[in-house]
């Protein structure tokens, strides 16, 4: 008897929480696909599952046809790519030298020093950044928005990275020095392909964090918006049915990249601590 | 002088040796420094000017580079006579300026920002914010890491559910979080169904402890999993032959939890709670979507108000206060990681 209560309550306990956790963004797509008509209605008629007058690809057809999804999409995937590349092409590199570092101390201090500049807060660096841009002609622009989302984006690769090249045994480099290959061709051709792995979640990571920016899109963009303002945007205007549409459409590749990566994430790697 | 010399040779040594990783690490550290530290510490140093000083002054610089393009790019000889007239004055201005009573260092702005009702507004909030969210965390977040811990069908799909919100970006989850907390939302409608509310609706983004709620929940569901991840790995750390002395002591679980679990698990629970407090810290989009300035202050978006209202160095001293907090608790962080190293190792 006992066994059998824990077991519904054990049931139940998951329930409860699998459907706090889904039902919302069940609720983003089911309002991105109801009628206005099922929305609006005076809250205690709402029903919380069901669209009693059907579903519509009206809002979809909308904003398709606004003419501001496809440059938000177009400056979302622009910027998110160039900025994974950046990146992966700065940031590797040094990690690995980070990693191969034999002095414990300076090891350390030079992990910290990219722990400590991936958390200072976004607004406090964006008010100058947005000034010196500014001068620069640096606002509104896909450059612009490149350079700063850099500033969030390299130290969290770097950081993934130190890890990744750490796991490479270093005698595989010293065999390659004895057969007689030179420094920058044991880079190329040994350690390049082994680090591969490692560096592709950290570039699919990136490239999410980008995506999903927000701080610095929000201070030095005017009107050139990105997929996360256009949903502030509308969010701003009252526009349920867009920006509903519009999450929808940010969390696609989301979604997908996360189930493509959940095998590889580790918890530290998000957190972004010091191990 | 030899010595010199020597001195001089080693570090050309060591330049030859180590070239190729002194040029592999140094695009990365130059950006950081270039755009990272040195914006913080402009943002120090515009703390520390006098508003009216700083607005004026920026006027006045893009105005004479303004005219000193036009003369540029000027051919008429009687414009540009003109234009330097209109030059003349406006580096006048700034002369006076620079002289004024305002130039140089000043406290004024953060005296300002301790006067400043949405500022300490702000500062509880952000508190309120960061020390319900990180409690009401990590006793969800606990709990379904111990759920995790037993064996049922559908753990691995469990998992997965749990997982979810991982990925999901923060501008979508607020977005998301606008149709529940609206005050017609589907929480509302949640509570009228259950019959916990009749046609008076509470109103989540009228400020106070009901924001601060709604913020809390939003963020709570956007970081669980990050959360249940890092008690996992805590749980998984503690070894086997614990839980074996346990169930043969024939202990009750909840008294195994409280006398043994927790105090093993104290360094992973102290590291989680200390980066989900820098987090919080910073939480910017949620309140700022969710619940707005106006009733809902917290320091990061008034930094980002008073930016917008183009009052930049009142913005750098706030933002430059949210700055040495994240750093307070970071070397906080750091001090506690380095005595479990030093525990581990003793």
């Amino acid at each position: 008897m006992n066994k059998n209560l824990k077991k519904i309550l054990l049931g139940l306990s998951l329930i409860f929480i699998s459907s706090i956790i889904i039902y919302p963004i069940f609720l983003m797509f089911r309002i991105s696909v109801s009628n206005p008509s099922d929305i609006f209605k005076p809250f205690t008629e709402k029903s919380l599952f069901f669209n009693s007058d059907g579903l519509t690809m009206e809002h979809w057809k909308n904003v398709y046809n606004s003419g501001l999804l496809l440059p938000a999409l177009i400056k979302s995937l622009l910027v998110a790519t160039f900025v994974t590349l950046i990146a992966v092409i700065v940031a590797a590199p040094a990690a690995y030298v980070i990693a191969r570092i034999g002095n414990k101390k300076i090891k350390y201090l030079f992990i910290v020093s990219l722990f400590i500049s991936r958390v200072f807060p976004e607004v406090a660096i964006a008010l100058p950044i947005s000034v010196r841009f500014l001068s620069w002609n640096l606002i509104d622009t896909n450059l612009g928005l490149i350079l700063a989302h850099l500033i969030r984006v390299l130290p969290y690769v770097g950081w993934i990275l130190v890890g990744t090249f750490e796991a490479i045994p270093k005698s595989l480099e010293e065999a390659s020095f004895v057969d007689g290959a030179g420094r920058v061709k044991t880079l190329i051709n040994i350690i390049f392909p082994l680090s591969l792995p490692g560096v592709s979640v950290a570039a699919m990571l990136v490239w999410l964090e980008s995506w999903n920016e927000f701080t610095y899109a929000l201070y030095l963009t005017v009107t050139e918006n990105t997929l996360p303002l256009q949903t502030y945007y509308y969010i701003n205007r009252g526009g349920i049915f867009n920006s509903a549409a519009y999450a929808t459409i940010i969390t696609v590749p989301v979604i997908i990249m996360t189930f493509v990566m959940q095998r590889y994430i580790k918890s530290g790697m998000l957190s972004g601590g010091v191990k | 002088m030899d010595e010199i010399k020597k001195r001089g040779c080693e570090k050309m040594k060591y330049l030859k040796q180590y070239w190729l990783e002194i040029l592999m690490i140094t695009p990365l550290f130059v950006y950081i420094l270039g755009f990272t530290v040195m914006p913080v510490f402009t943002n120090l140093k515009n703390s520390f000017i006098d508003q009216r000083y700083g607005r004026r002054y920026d006027i006045l610089t893009s105005k004479i580079s303004d005219i000193k393009y036009d003369i540029k790019n000027s051919q008429n000889q009687e414009e540009i006579t003109e234009y330097e007239k209109e030059l003349a004055i406006a580096q006048n201005e700034l002369d006076n300026l620079k002289k004024s009573d305002y130039s140089g260092f000043t406290f004024e702005n953060y005296k300002k920002l301790f006067q400043t009702r949405d500022f300490r507004k702000g500062v509880f909030n952000t508190i309120a914010i960061t020390l319900t969210g990180l409690l009401i965390q990590f006793i969800i977040a606990m709990s379904i890491a111990l759920l995790l811990t037993n064996e049922f069908k559908g753990k691995g799909f469990f998992r997965t559910i749990v997982l979810t919100p991982l990925g999901i970006p923060t501008i979508v989850s607020a977005t998301i979080m606008t149709y529940i907390f609206d005050i017609s939302g589907y929480l509302n409608v949640l509570f009228y169904k259950l019959g916990l509310i009749s046609e008076i609706t509470p109103n989540w983004g009228q400020g106070g402890w009901l924001s601060i709620f709604m913020v809390v929940f939003a963020d709570t569901w956007k970081v669980l999993p990050l959360m249940v991840l890092l008690f996992i790995a805590g749980l998984e750390s503690i070894p086997k032959s614990v839980h074996e002395a346990c169930s043969i002591d024939g202990s009750k679980s909840w008294y195994k939890f409280f006398t043994i679990i927790l105090p093993l698990m104290k360094p992973h629970i102290t590291i989680a709670l200390i980066l989900r407090a820098i987090d919080a810290f910073r939480i910017f989009e949620l309140p700022l979507i969710l619940a707005g300035t106006a009733t809902t202050p917290v320091i990061s978006t008034f930094t980002y108000m008073e930016y917008d209202r183009q009052n930049y160095n009142l913005s750098a001293a706030s933002g430059t206060i949210l700055t040495i907090i994240i750093l307070i608790f970071v070397f906080s962080y750091l001090y506690v990681v380095e005595r479990e190293k030093g525990e581990e190792k003793a």
